[in-house]
């Protein structure tokens, strides 16, 4: 893996499209830090929850990351949905 | 004030406060490109609110949160390239025509507004009334746009969305429509000529004639628009056309559609009418005509 030439890697992360996996890739070395972190942060959803709106805050607020969102994509979630926390939920 | 209803119950029951707090980081993004806002999770019907009749459906306050703060923001630094409002609910909105609004659509190359299902709620949103207001002004097309869809999920007006009749966007390239009625008045063929210099790629999914455009009148189909009539005046405009697809039974995804034909009594009932065998054959023989054209022109490119 040391001895791989860095184009090489550089193709193979870019083919990986899945948010966990390059973030599990940028946990291997500074490499594949290097590589897979600007791709890990290019598009970041968020949904009306308290989970993704405090995720997205973190993203954004820290400087280094904030600088690689190149798209954002706002997704509604239903209340009582699975994924849902509740932050919409009627209060009345 | 349109939105009176929201001004007055907008954010009650709800805490809309953190999420406007993020949608304040979300515009001091710096290579921020690319805003995807889906305001449902489909265009399924909306659920019958089970609280006061006073309350608005949680998605549309969300809709009217995000437009509101992006209305009043007047400072932040987007350049943005790509918009797209999915599932959009067509409510009349003063602050789409807020200039802080038309300048964050100013840069755009690409825009894709994507209307949903009527809410019952509100009774203009109904695609069976006549439109009384258009969602964005003349200013909100950018004359950078070089990419633009008009997607509805029930058959609707182009001129709801925008007034498309006064509109030239000069790099206009890929133009995408759904469920987008024509009509006599040829506002939407008029539109699309008009671009005939720039457009490379048109399609539309599920577009039919409306053989009248006057609520619950029919007019007879054989003193209205043919499609053979719309096939051969594009044929002769869009002079760089190299792709073009036209389905009568399929939306852009792939779904199977068979409730919108290819002409429609009017555009508010949109019950499916036959002209008849021999109107069918000339727009049969016109679109084959349109698209030969189109493909000698994609294959000139190719070899």
């Amino acid at each position: 893996m040391v001895y791989f030439p860095p184009e090489l890697l550089g193709a193979v992360v870019a083919e990986v499209h899945s948010q966990s996996d390059l973030l599990q890739l940028r946990a291997t070395n500074s490499t594949l830090n290097a590589l897979a972190t600007p791709l890990a942060f290019r598009s970041i959803q968020f949904r009306n929850t308290d989970k993704s709106l405090e995720r997205f805050k973190r993203l954004a607020q820290y400087p280094k990351t904030a600088e690689l969102i190149r798209e954002v994509v706002y997704q509604y979630e239903e209340a009582g949905s699975s994924k849902c926390d509740g932050r919409f939920v009627d209060r009345t | 004030m349109k939105d009176a209803p929201f001004r007055e119950n907008n954010v009650r029951g709800y805490d809309g406060n953190a999420f406007v707090e993020v949608l304040a980081h979300v515009l001091t993004l710096p290579a921020l490109e690319d805003l995807v806002l889906k305001f449902r999770a489909d265009d399924g019907p909306f659920k019958p609110s089970n609280a006061h009749d006073r309350d608005n459906p949680p998605e549309v306050v969300i809709q009217f949160l995000i437009f509101r703060f992006l209305g009043e923001k007047q400072d932040y630094p987007l350049r943005l390239k790509s918009l797209t409002l999915d599932h959009l609910l067509p409510l009349p909105h003063p602050y789409l025509e807020s200039p802080p609004v038309i300048r964050l659509l100013s840069t755009l190359t690409h825009f894709a507004i994507n209307t949903t299902s009527p809410c019952p709620k509100f009774s203009i949103t109904d695609p069976q009334s006549p439109p009384t207001f258009q969602l964005f002004k003349k200013e909100a097309l950018s004359s950078s746009l070089v990419s633009l869809q008009l997607h509805h999920a029930c058959v609707r007006s182009a001129t709801m969305v925008a007034p498309i009749s006064k509109v030239h966007l000069p790099r206009l390239a890929y133009l995408s429509l759904q469920r987008t009625y024509f009509s006599e008045q040829g506002e939407v063929e008029q539109f699309i000529a008009r671009h005939g210099g720039t457009l490379v790629e048109l399609k539309l999914f599920l577009c039919p004639m409306a053989l009248s455009t006057w609520t619950n009148t029919s007019r007879r189909p054989d003193s209205s628009r043919r499609w053979a009539e719309v096939w051969g005046h594009l044929d002769g405009e869009l002079r760089v056309l190299k792709n073009l697809v036209v389905s009568e039974r399929h939306d852009s995804t792939g779904a199977e559609d068979v409730g919108v034909g290819r002409y429609v009594d009017n555009c508010y009932s949109c019950n499916i009418v036959d002209p008849g065998k021999e109107v069918m054959a000339a727009d049969d023989t016109a679109f084959k005509q349109f698209q030969k054209s189109v493909e000698s022109r994609s294959q000139a490119v190719c070899s």
